[in-house]
């Protein structure tokens, strides 16, 4: 592929839960994390599917859709995991930044650490890094992957001053006690750069994709998580943050 | 200057007409945010909760309370009516008691006879007999149609057309009379009448004095009509309650005399704003007060009803009358004219209810007051009853003092007028080219005989191109001349005497053109170019089918292959109107709008190059197709925003749907992200959007349940409705459309 190319899962133009304001959400494809509550399992994979735009095609069409964009929008790239296209990431959000002067938010899981990630995230206004566990033996049996990815990013991105948002899917008889948000909690506590701390519940809306991509669902049977439940965890690990 | 001007700024607007001027040199701009508005006083929630009775009693009543059956409606038809006399401010009903509606033959007899016997009534003989020995508006178009016309109509490729029901679509000044009273309009008409008597009496002229001499007959009744409820609306006005009681007796007698479709109110709110600041500057009135009065205004314009056919209902589903009204908006300099007015309109949602009447439009520009932005955009999460069109690109267009008729149709308020005209099936119109004139369902020959395409091959994209010139030039000038019978008609025979009387002499016309099916014609055609489109003949040589291999782009994805085949759609349609001229040398305009008879003309359709199976309802207005926009809401928009203002003057309508999870994660970030995406869309230059912020969820729900939801309300295409009020096969397309949501 060449080094214009990226390759795109899907554009939602009108994302408002992917970082600040109205954002351009780019799911680029592939991931090699494979958590077992993933509703987007259509983005696993890499070449081949999905389709291919240029950088220059996406910066035009946010160049179109600027004046949606303006009240602290911009760009936000998500998958997948958008870090395994770091390099090709960073022209495009220089563009966004110093051309169109919109923000860019990176929506990740942690599971790579590219090489070029200093000059990506001096372009990057927001990080949003998705915390699935708060240890290394669930990540790897739930998504095979490593805490030790998300404590790196974590690290690094205080390093580098970025701002940071943690996110964490809750799933029923998984992650879902107080015990669970101690844990959380303490390693969220150890980052004053985390603006911000969300539970999300786990719901089962992607389950038809698995059919449709013939693999089995892991969770067949899990019952979406309880809203009230989701709103009493959400208070306990608030009033618990430092 | 006149005793009731106390305090006003003089101008040009003292010794002629000039409510523009007079709103310019006088209103007060206020630019702070909604905390100042007062809740509903006690009278106006015991008030409207008996006008909650009396709504679900007409809900109950299959929609209608009540027929008077022995009068024909007109301004003196009816002693007053009440709703409950001592409770109200703001008087006048339509008949004698809310809600029941008057019969207007002038239409047609038999129309208003059906209407009757719709619901379990008979018209009164008396009745009948008065109008055996004239003419209606009906008759007189009926005999002037040609065969082609009929067939054209029978065939549903042009419908809907207001040859069996009032055009509407007027905007009487009304606030002329809170201004300047009925006298002095009065002289004003009468020293025009004397001045065009003395010019060569032209038919044209001759037209000119008699109209004239019906709307001083007219404008003398309603002086009668106010001096029943106790008013003396012969001088000005000289506070806030009655510029609000004079400019309603204005609209009430307009509804009186005449049922067209969409007869809307106007621009008023920052007008009265001025009344109302002076009074309560005046420390006669504080800011309760002033919500209690524009509160009990809104009740009566809510009680608005006309008595419609089935056909009619089928085509503007949910029993609409658009009483719309303008808000907001810029003066031609740029500078807000939003006042604390602009903010009462808007808290008689929350006051009262929501509601789909009056048709609330906001006027929006960029430059707009950020405090009135959010509170709009919270009204429009909170209740779905308002609806936005772009005023930095209207304004300069008609005058910064114009107002909107029905949903989309701009007009300089009380200097222009419109001759509606209904719309023209564009689907239609390809298949009829593709099967050499003939309509598809019926078989009948319709436009003139052209070959019909092969069905061994592909279709070839030129040549489809050049057989839907031929026929969308033979369609246009067919449509130019039936509308040009229509008005001819509507003028002879059903003048609207009092509204015409808030207009000045002679004013602008603009004869209004539509098309229906523009997303399922443009899509069409991106298939025929774009993929391979096999025709499929019937047993009767006739395409009727399709089959289509490969992909192509579709509307709503801000795509450039295939919007700019709905721009060409929109650009080439009005040039092919443009070539016929049109009745009283109106000006062409044309509209993306449907209201509901995207359904009317899906279920009247074949099945389309693009996949859309036969009978399925058409996307409203300019909407992309249902759930073909894949790229996100603001993709879908700024397909929809490509379209050329200038080829749609009559409006470009187009209804989002999100989830209020989708808008943003609480009520902070909805708010500021809808105001975002209002301004991003109207930067682009487009020109029309309805918002509704729900679940799909709630409208399965509402289907199944209605009597859990009395009050729900959804933008459905340039006007809001009840959703209980719409029928079944509507309430599924609703709940079809696209919804913008996230998982």
């Amino acid at each position: 592929m060449s080094n214009n190319n990226l390759n795109v899962h899907s554009i939602e133009s009108f994302a408002t839960l992917e970082g600040v304001g109205i954002r351009f959400a780019l799911f680029l494809q592939g991931c090699p994390y494979r958590c077992v509550y993933c509703h987007n399992p259509d983005t696993w994979y890499g070449g081949g599917r999905g389709s291919i735009v240029t950088i220059d095609e996406v910066f035009t069409k946010m160049s179109h859709y600027k004046g949606f964009y303006k009240n602290g929008g911009g760009l936000t790239v998500t998958g997948g995991e958008p870090l395994l296209h770091a390099s090709k990431i960073i022209e495009l959000f220089r563009r966004v930044r110093e051309e169109l002067g919109l923000t860019n938010t990176i929506d990740t899981s942690c599971a790579v650490m590219p090489d070029c990630i200093d000059e990506l995230l001096a372009y990057t206004d927001l990080v949003i890094i998705d915390l699935k566990f708060h240890n290394n033996a669930d990540y790897d049996k739930f998504a095979k992957g490593s805490l030790d990815n998300t404590i790196a990013m974590l690290d690094k991105t205080l390093e580098k001053g970025v701002n940071v948002w943690v996110r964490t899917v809750v799933v029923p008889d998984i992650n879902d006690t107080t015990d669970d948000m101690d844990k959380y909690i303490n390693i969220i506590n150890k980052y004053p750069h985390i603006s911000k701390y969300e539970l999300l519940g786990y719901h089962s809306m992607g389950e038809f994709k698995y059919a449709e991509l013939g693999i089995k669902y892991a969770l067949e049977g899990v019952e979406q998580l309880q809203p009230s439940k989701l709103k009493a965890l959400q208070q306990y690990v608030n009033e618990r943050r430092i | 200057m006149k005793v009731e001007w106390n305090g006003f700024a003089e101008g040009i607007w003292t010794d002629s007409i000039d409510v523009a001027e007079f709103i310019k040199l006088n209103y007060t701009c206020y630019d702070g945010d909604a905390s100042f508005l007062a809740g509903p006083t006690k009278r106006t929630e015991q008030l409207m909760a008996e006008v909650n009775t009396l709504l679900l009693k007409e809900q109950e009543n299959n929609g209608v309370l009540g027929i008077d059956t022995e009068k024909v409606t007109s301004i003196l038809s009816y002693k007053p009516g009440y709703i409950d006399k001592d409770k109200e401010i703001i008087v006048g009903l339509q008949t004698e008691a809310p809600l029941v509606r008057g019969v207007n033959p002038f239409g047609g007899m038999r129309m208003a006879i059906k209407s009757c016997e719709g619901y379990g009534m008979n018209l009164s003989k008396d009745v009948i007999n008065q109008f055996k020995y004239r003419t209606t508006h009906n008759e007189g178009v009926f005999m002037a149609y040609n065969g082609t016309m009929r067939k054209a109509r029978h065939a549903g490729i042009i419908t809907g057309l207001p040859d069996a029901y009032g055009r509407g679509r007027l905007i009487g000044d009304y606030r002329r009379i809170a201004l300047y009273g009925m006298d002095f309009l009065i002289t004003c008409k009468k020293a025009d009448k004397e001045e065009f008597g003395d010019r060569t009496m032209t038919e044209e002229n001759i037209r000119i004095v008699e109209e004239l001499s019906k709307q001083i007959g007219f404008m003398e009744q309603l002086k009668t009509l106010a001096s029943w409820y106790g008013c003396d609306i012969s001088r000005p006005a000289a506070n806030a309650v009655e510029a609000v009681q004079w400019l309603y007796f204005g609209y009430l007698g307009s509804v009186k005399e005449q049922n067209g479709a969409a007869n809307s109110i106007g621009r008023i709110s920052t007008f009265l704003d001025i009344y109302f600041e002076r009074d309560i500057q005046a420390g006669v009135m504080d800011e309760s007060r002033a919500q209690e009065i524009m509160d009990d205004f809104i009740i009566k314009l809510r009680l608005v009803r006309h008595l419609r056919t089935e056909e009619y209902n089928d085509l503007f589903a949910g029993d609409p009358v658009w009483v719309t009204m303008s808000e907001a908006g810029c003066t031609a300099e740029g500078k807000s004219l939003v006042t604390k007015n602009s903010f009462r309109t808007l808290q008689t949602l929350y006051n009262l209810g929501s509601s789909c009447e009056p048709n609330i439009t906001i006027l929006w520009s960029q430059t707009l007051p950020q405090g009135y932005k959010d509170f709009c955009a919270q009204v429009s999460i909170d209740t779905d009853s308002i609806q936005y069109e772009n005023d930095d690109i209207m304004r300069s267009r008609f005058t910064a003092d114009y107002s909107i008729a029905c949903c989309v149709s701009a007009m300089g308020t009380g200097k222009q007028m419109q001759f509606f005209g209904a719309r023209c099936n564009m689907a239609k119109v390809l298949l009829m080219a593709l099967n050499g004139g003939k309509d598809e369902v019926y078989g009948e020959q319709v436009a003139p005989l052209g070959d019909i395409f092969d069905a061994d091959g592909a279709l070839d994209y030129d040549k489809v191109m050049a057989a839907y010139d031929t026929y969308s030039e033979w369609i246009a000038a067919l449509y130019v001349n039936t509308l040009n019978i229509i008005h001819f008609m509507h003028d002879k025979y059903a003048y609207e005497r009092l509204t015409m009387a808030f207009h000045d002499t002679d004013p602008g016309r603009l004869m209004a053109f539509g098309i229906s099916g523009l997303s399922v014609l443009a899509d069409s055609l991106s298939a025929i170019k774009y993929a391979k489109v096999t025709p499929i003949k019937d047993e009767r040589g006739l395409i009727t089918d399709f089959t289509i291999e490969g992909e192509f782009p579709r509307f709503g994805n801000d795509d450039d292959r295939v919007d700019m085949i709905a721009k060409f759609i929109t650009d080439d349609f009005y040039k092919k109107l443009v070539k016929t001229p049109c009745y009283r040398n109106a000006v062409h305009t044309l509209s993306i709008l449907t209201i509901t008879s995207n359904v009317v003309y899906g279920r009247k359709t074949g099945n389309t190059p693009d996949g859309r199976r036969a009978k399925e309802p058409f996307a409203p207005g300019g909407n992309p197709m249902h759930g073909r926009d894949i790229n996100g809401a603001v993709a879908s928009l700024s397909s929809v925003a490509k379209l050329d203002y200038d080829s749609c003057r009559d409006g470009i309508s187009n209804t989002f749907s999100v989830t209020p999870h989708a808008l943003g994660e609480n009520k902070t970030a909805q708010v500021a992200n809808l105001t975002s995406m209002l301004d991003g869309y109207f930067a682009q230059n487009a020109h029309h959007l309805n918002v509704n912020v729900f679940n799909r969820e709630l409208l399965v729900d509402a289907m199944e349940n209605p009597g859990k939801y009395p009050t729900l309300t959804v933008r459905v295409s340039g006007y809001a409705v009840n959703f209980n009020r719409l029928t079944r096969d509507k309430q599924e397309e609703v709940i079809s459309r696209t919804f913008h949501e996230t998982l």
